[in-house]
């Protein structure tokens, strides 16, 4: 999926941050992604992972952060999304509006 | 060790090319739908009547996105729209970088509306922005009601669905409340069209949409 393309991002992240610190290396960053970011943690470590091997941050560990949406139900009810799929645990209706939970952001970085 | 608190956008490479070509499109007035459709759920015969019905006004052009074939771009081209193929060489989805590529090709000042038929898969092309305006998903009657459940994350990122092939509905126990209903548990806010390109059954009310984005789009610009 997308998520190659991801950590290519991140990387020129990491180097961006790494060289005006005046630093080396980046031995820990962690990313914030929500749910409606779509990312798969498991496919973004593998990329991470690949792609830093060739370079000065290799065996960096990342962290992901999830956020989730938040749903306004008509009935007034407020309730976190865990699913693409959901209804409103008070009142069953399904057309609750969502806000937030789209991040996709690199947050913290440990560099040396 | 150092930690540093940042706060920085990841956008994917995929992300950076397809906001280049939005400010394209959007800077010479050109709205674009991305469509998105399992193989056979009626893209290529949706875009045939569409050209059809605008004949020039709005002026379309269209993209086609396949994994070997020339065979759509040349149905498209009959009906007296610019298109152009895109062969993917296997890769089950457009990307915006080469969405940007092809869309050099077209004199674009001329042109009111970019059509992009996605290749057909119901996943991946799920993940890749093109730059487009509006995305809609198709969802033919014999792909089963159920279909929208399936794939949410096509559903979730799409404006519009439309149940196409509702000619063949009878021959199925496709329902198409209750498609809708399935698309609108994923997608509160999307818009449920039933259409048969065959009978012409609810065309009137996708022309409708499809023109109102258009205008919308052109009006901007002017
Ligand atoms: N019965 C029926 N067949 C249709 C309809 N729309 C398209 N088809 C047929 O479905 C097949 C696939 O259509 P096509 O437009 O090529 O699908 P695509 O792969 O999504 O581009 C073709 O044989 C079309 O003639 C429709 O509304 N009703
Ligand atoms: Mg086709
Ligand atoms: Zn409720």
């Amino acid at each position: 999926m997308h998520e190659l393309s991801i950590a290519q991002s991140m990387l020129e992240i990491i180097d961006l941050h790494v060289s005006k610190s005046g630093c080396t290396r980046c031995t820990a960053v962690t990313v914030r992604a929500g749910l409606l970011s779509a990312v798969d943690e498991e496919a973004l470590s593998f990329a991470f992972e690949t792609l830093c091997e060739q370079t000065a941050h290799s065996g960096a560990v990342l962290s992901v952060e999830k956020t989730y949406p938040t749903a306004r139900c008509g009935c007034g009810c407020t309730f976190k999304v865990t699913d693409l799929i959901y209804a409103c645990p008070e009142c069953g209706a399904v057309t609750a509006a969502l806000s937030g939970g789209d991040e996709l952001d690199v947050i913290k970085l440990e560099v040396e | 060790m150092t930690t540093i608190d940042i706060n920085d956008k990841l956008l994917s490479k995929n992300d950076q090319h397809a906001l280049a070509n939005r400010r394209l499109l959007d800077s010479n007035g050109v709205w674009c739908v991305n469509i998105i459709g399992a193989p056979g759920s009626g893209k290529t015969t949706l875009i045939e009547r569409t050209a059809d019905k605008f004949a020039g006004d709005p002026e379309i052009g269209v993209l086609v996105g396949d994994l070997e074939t020339r065979h759509d771009a040349e149905r498209i081209a009959a009906h007296g729209v610019e298109v152009y193929q895109i062969i993917t060489g296997g890769t089950c989805h457009l990307t915006a970088r080469v969405v940007g590529e092809y869309l050099q090709r077209f004199d674009i000042g001329s042109l009111d509306v970019l059509i992009v038929e996605n290749v057909g898969n119901l996943v991946c092309p799920t993940s890749y922005y093109l730059g487009e305006h509006n995305r809609m998903v198709l969802v033919s009657t014999p792909e089963g009601d159920d279909k929208p459940l399936k794939y949410p994350g096509a559903v979730h990122t799409s404006d519009l669905m439309l149940v196409t092939k509702t000619d063949l509905a009878p021959y199925t126990n496709f329902d198409v409340a209750r498609a809708g209903e399935n698309a609108r548990r994923i997608n509160a806010d999307i818009d449920v069209f039933p259409v048969s390109c065959t009978s012409g059954e609810g065309l009137d009310q996708w022309f409708d949409w499809f023109g109102k984005h258009a205008a919308e789009k052109n009006s901007q610009q002017a």
